[in-house]
């Protein structure tokens, strides 16, 4: 079976076609950073009416990438949140009509989730996985039992990883988006010059916090440390904390190997850092593909096949759901 | 372009959807006040009209939804469901300007004015002459207006000007102090923008009027409490 995946829950317009094996036969995402660059973050208005013009075309593009037609498909699946309202009703009502002109089964999926399950296109999915993600909205770590069964370990307590990035980004003049500009300069830079506090933990839990390291990175930057040291100092943090909670969650799941996707999950040095630590335990980094680490649709459609397989279908009056707990499916 | 007509209307708080014949006969239509519901409801509607019609999806000529002016949210509703039809069918699809549709819709020669309530004192409208069952001429763009600004303008036509849409409710105290405005109460109905498509696809001048592209009428950068619709 193919499935027709379509993403717009903040700033990319995506669509997909992906088979049941997790094979994607095409791809196509349309970004928006152009256009929110400006203001320093993404503007609901502005994505809402970029969505709505680029949809259709992006959907055509996945078509034509894949080569196949309208009647090789056989699902579609849509991210009904969390996300902008505006942005993600765009894509939902573009789905449940497509579904229904075409008389396709429907399901909607936690775009959160989703993120986990970019890292089985191409990888065999085994329940139970340990996924950690961290993105620009979302910074999580689950356990996935089953498609509809998702356990929140630990979620950020503030902000969430993505943002600090693009937070301490701003602070240090570099720009939007933040992830990319600081991996960049942090190469030239030495983290022991300009050290930052450890982050706050939480008796018992495996949740999150960012914010401190903001405060802290500005307040350096102030006092006169260079970018670079600050930059490489924050990703050195960062690592730290996703890798005492990801070790205190694999002893408690005992979890042979952790997906790792998102957004930030695009890092190099983040990538490369935790898979050389975790392998000193035998532990296993899973990463989706570079290109499915972002917002895309093809992780929508590999959700949507799996929960479609364990027999998941949407109503017809189904709704975007702009907050919505993470564990839901 | 064989086959029925399908409409449908999520520009404001009344979600509609109508089943057409070719010649302009309204076959069903349903209607639902649904505030904030429109994503949600907006596919069952059009399935139950089609129900009641007795036409079934893949009998469909072509389909039509109102593309502004009205709420940012319910626009996008309804054009991208717009579009995924005509994706998913492989029909003409026509997105129609809310405003001449409505002047269209009611049979009195004159000039009409629809205005939709922009809060404050303001009105997305435009001016209208209609004649003889044409489509109507237009004689003041759809623009986003202060009413008391519009409706002093009115003044120099020297002739009296039906109002229509919801500024006729909400804006009723500035409109009575206007001595040329009359206030009509007809609603757009899903099927009015069908009969307009129809006709204006007919008319070479207009027919690019009906793209499947929003008409806001109002940059995105100001917030506006229709967008919570
Ligand atoms: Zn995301």
């Amino acid at each position: 079976m193919i499935c027709l995946g379509i993403e717009s829950s903040c700033d990319e317009t995506a669509a997909a076609l992906v088979t049941d094996e997790g094979r994607v036969l095409g791809s196509s995402v349309a970004s928006q950073i152009d256009l929110h660059e400006a203001f320093g973050g993404v503007v609901p208005e502005v994505a809402a009416r970029r969505h709505l013009e680029r949809l259709s075309p992006t959907v055509l593009h996945a078509f034509q990438e894949a080569g196949i037609a309208a009647k090789d498909v056989g699902l579609v699946a849509v991210t009904r949140g969390p996300g902008l309202a505006g942005a993600l009703m765009v894509g939902l009502s573009f789905a449940k009509a497509y579904a229904f002109a075409r008389d396709l089964p429907l399901v909607g999926v936690n775009h959160v989730v989703a993120h986990a399950y970019a890292a089985f296109l191409g990888a065999d999915l085994c329940y139970p996985e340990l996924a950690l993600i961290a993105s620009g909205g979302h910074t999580v770590l689950l356990q996935l039992h089953a498609a509809q069964e998702v356990e929140v370990l630990g979620r950020s307590r503030d902000d969430a990883a993505g943002e600090a990035f693009d937070k301490v980004a701003r602070a240090l003049g570099l720009g939007y988006p933040g992830g990319p500009l600081i991996e960049r300069i942090a190469r030239d830079g030495d983290s022991r010059r300009a050290p930052l506090p450890e982050v706050r933990t939480f008796e018992g839990s495996l949740d999150f916090s960012f914010s401190g390291l903001k405060t802290a990175a500005q307040q350096r930057f102030l006092a006169g440390a260079q970018a670079a040291d600050i930059a490489a100092a924050f990703q050195e943090s960062v690592l730290s904390q996703l890798l005492s909670r990801t070790r205190t969650a694999l002893e408690r799941t005992g979890a042979r190997r952790l997906v790792f996707a998102g957004g930030v999950s695009a890092n190099g040095f983040l990538r490369r850092r935790l898979a050389e630590e975790l392998a000193k335990s035998g532990v296993e980094l899973l990463v989706p593909p570079l290109r499915y680490s972002t917002d895309n649709a093809a992780m929508i459609a590999r959700l949507g096949l799996a929960l479609y397989a364990a027999g998941e279908r949407s109503p017809e009056d189904l709704n975007a759901e702009p907050v919505i707990h993470p564990f839901k499916p | 372009m064989k086959g029925p007509w399908l409409c449908f209307d999520t520009s404001t708080e009344m979600l509609s959807a109508a089943v057409l014949g070719r010649d302009g006969r309204l076959l069903a239509e349903v209607s639902r006040h649904a505030p904030r519901l429109h994503s949600a409801m907006l596919v069952p509607t059009i399935s139950e009209a089609l129900r009641l019609a007795g036409v079934s999806r893949s009998d469909l000529g072509a389909a039509a939804a109102n593309r502004g002016p009205g709420s940012y949210t319910g626009l996008r509703i309804g054009l991208a469901a717009l579009e995924a039809l005509r994706d998913g069918l492989g029909i003409p699809v026509y997105g129609v300007p809310g405003l001449p549709a409505a002047a269209f819709a009611q049979a009195q020669d004159g000039l009409v004015a629809p205005a939709l309530d922009a809060r404050r004192e303001d009105a997305f409208c435009a001016l209208y002459e209609v004649r003889d069952g044409a489509l109507p001429r237009e004689l003041m763009e759809p623009a986003l207006r202060r009413l008391p600004d519009f409706c002093e303008d009115l003044k120099a036509h020297g002739r009296p000007v039906l109002f229509l849409g919801d500024a006729v409710r909400a804006h009723r105290a500035i409109l009575e102090t206007c001595e040329y405005a009359r206030l009509g109460t007809a609603e757009l109905r899903a099927a009015d923008l069908g009969r307009y498509a129809l006709r204006a696809r007919e008319e070479a001048t207009i027919a690019d009027a009906l793209s499947t592209a929003a008409l806001y009428l109002r940059p995105p950068a100001v917030s506006d409490g229709r967008d919570a619709r």
